[in-house]
């Protein structure tokens, strides 16, 4: 369980806070999709609650332990962390050696680090490139790579950080079918971070951030149901959504839940019937 | 223009040699640099450089990689050979002018400073060639772990080592970007005065030097995040093995050694 608590910070030399007040829980095993447009400090608060950024007011508290300076080591081998470029994250000279090195910073004992290695690359589906060297990887495959780095630490919540931001429509899908399947496997709590509606749609939950204050806390079809709030905070809406209210515009009488790509072409195919 | 960088111009092939530990090639390939320095008459050099040839057949790389290595350095191998020729005396003048004489001596002063480039060239060469820069890096730390008596923070250097390695290629990708965005924008890297072209090298260094900044503490970021608190206290994923072969290799250069200097008493 995470819980934040009256989180306030202001980055240095900044007038205006990144965070101001801002409180929540997380569930274990929930998936927490966290969205808001440009600055709206949902990186920020991911990188606290990784400790990632020092001297901000109020409380973490991760599975029972409250971050400080003596228990950050601690968190964070709780917490798997994936960032949005590939390149940059990228510490080892080959694959493997990449998944390996945060087995390597706990002193994981060689043999059962091998064996690690091997089975977060088979669940991203790398194996075959396990001694390739970055440079001959695309962004996508990089970003699996990173993604099994951080799961061979095998924690219990992992944080990406607009991981799938810099791919392409088809390294987004890989990466995004691999979550599911790896929560489903680790039983693991995730918070993505988005701009991207159409990702929230598979979170259980999603947090609307808009100027360092958390705006909406909700499920996503709850979110999506409400297109003027969504646009009053810079986001778009998604895609079937949008559809839906152009389809509104001309006359056509529409249900009000939330209905994704599927349920909108089930629908419609009943109506044409 | 980058694809001539001295490291990463590693073969992959499979060869005795490719095979060897990285510290056994690493000591060998500097021993023998010495050596060469102790050749000092024709059979000498002959032997050695059999002996470079049997080394060089063994790694299996076509000799052009070899011919690749050496013709950067012509210039500097040229010059000094006739330096060597021009200005060292000994045995019979052929030629005379003020300071200037061609001799005897001299021209084989010049013909055993060539050899000597040559020689250490080929070995030096057979490194880079059937190690990758990786394992390089690796043998660089595990000989260095002696100096950790003395407090130098070996693996610290090593893992410095590592990652410059491993993001060459990735700033040399992003020179050819920025190079190319300035391209568009107009400027021209080809062409104007010595001052010109220099000057137009600012806009690729500084936008490289700025994002060299934002990618450091990216990594810093990322690496702290996967739990790196300096080289203390962690477990190495990749180690090197010594095998028979690397003790054969050794033994090897022993009985090199033992040949040059009877050689050298005949």
């Amino acid at each position: 369980m995470i819980e934040v608590k009256n989180i306030t910070y202001l980055y240095p030399g900044n007038e205006i806070p990144a965070l101001e007040d801002v409180s929540v829980t997380i569930q274990d095993n929930e998936w927490i999709a966290l969205v808001g447009h440009n600055g709206s400090g949902k990186s920020t608060i991911a990188r606290i609650m990784d400790g990632l950024v020092d001297d901000y007011q109020g409380t973490v508290v991760i599975n029972g332990i409250e971050l400080t300076d003596d228990t950050v080591w601690d968190i964070r081998d709780q917490i798997g962390f994936v960032f949005q470029n590939p390149d940059n994250q990228f510490v080892g000279a080959t694959v493997q050696d990449d998944v390996a090195f945060g087995l390597e910073n706990r002193g994981v004992p060689r043999p059962e680090m091998i064996e690690r290695v091997k089975n977060a690359l088979t669940v991203v589906g790398m194996s075959e490139f396990a001694t390739r060297e970055p440079s001959s990887l695309s962004g996508g495959q990089k970003q699996r790579v990173a993604l099994a780095g951080a799961l061979a630490l095998q924690p219990k919540i992992l944080i990406l950080d607009e991981a799938t931001s810099m791919l392409d429509p088809q390294g987004r899908k890989e990466v995004l079918d691999i979550l599911v399947k790896m929560k489903q496997k680790f039983s693991l709590t995730i918070i993505m971070i988005t701009h991207d509606l159409a990702e929230t749609a598979m979170a259980e939950r999603v947090l609307l951030m808009n100027k360092g204050h958390l705006v909406v806390d909700d499920v996503p079809e709850k979110l999506f149901s409400q297109p003027d709030i969504i646009k009053a905070n810079g986001l778009e809406l998604p895609y079937s959504e949008r559809l839906k209210q152009e389809l509104i515009q001309d006359g056509v009488k529409m249900p009000q839940e939330y209905m994704n790509e599927d349920r909108m072409v089930e629908w419609l195919w009943d109506k044409l019937k | 223009m980058f694809t001539k960088v001295i490291f990463g111009r590693y073969v992959p092939i499979d060869s005795i040699i490719h095979r060897l530990d990285p510290r056994s090639k690493l000591i060998l390939s500097l021993y023998f640099i010495v050596l060469v320095f102790f050749a000092t008459n024709w059979q000498s050099y002959a032997f050695l450089g059999a002996a470079t040839l049997g080394t060089i057949i063994l790694t299996k790389v076509p000799l052009k990689f070899f011919w690749e290595g050496i013709r950067p350095l012509i210039f500097i191998i040229i010059l000094t050979v006739l330096l060597q020729i021009i200005f060292s005396a000994g045995g019979t003048t052929y030629w005379h002018w003020g300071i200037f004489s061609i001799t005897s001596g001299g021209l084989i002063n010049g013909i055993y400073v060539f050899l000597r480039f040559f020689l250490i060239i080929c070995m030096s060469t057979v490194l880079t060639l059937t190690t990758t820069p990786l394992l390089i890096a690796d043998a660089v730390e595990s000989l260095m772990k002696p100096l950790l008596k003395i407090k130098v923070p070996v693996y610290e250097i090593a893992l410095m080592l590592s990652i410059a390695l491993r993001f060459i290629p990735t700033l040399m990708d992003e020179t050819q970007k920025i190079m190319n965005a300035q391209r568009a924008r107009g400027v021209n890297f080809s062409s104007g005065s010595l001052l010109k072209r220099v000057k137009s090298i600012v806009p690729i260094l500084i936008p490289l030097f700025i994002s060299a900044f934002n990618r450091a503490e990216d990594l810093a970021t990322a690496m702290e995040s996967r739990g790196y608190r300096g080289g203390d206290n962690r477990s190495k994923f990749r180690i090197l093995k010594w095998r028979h072969a690397d003790t054969l290799a050794c033994m090897c250069m022993v009985a090199v050694t033992a040949g040059l200097f009877l050689l050298k008493i005949l």
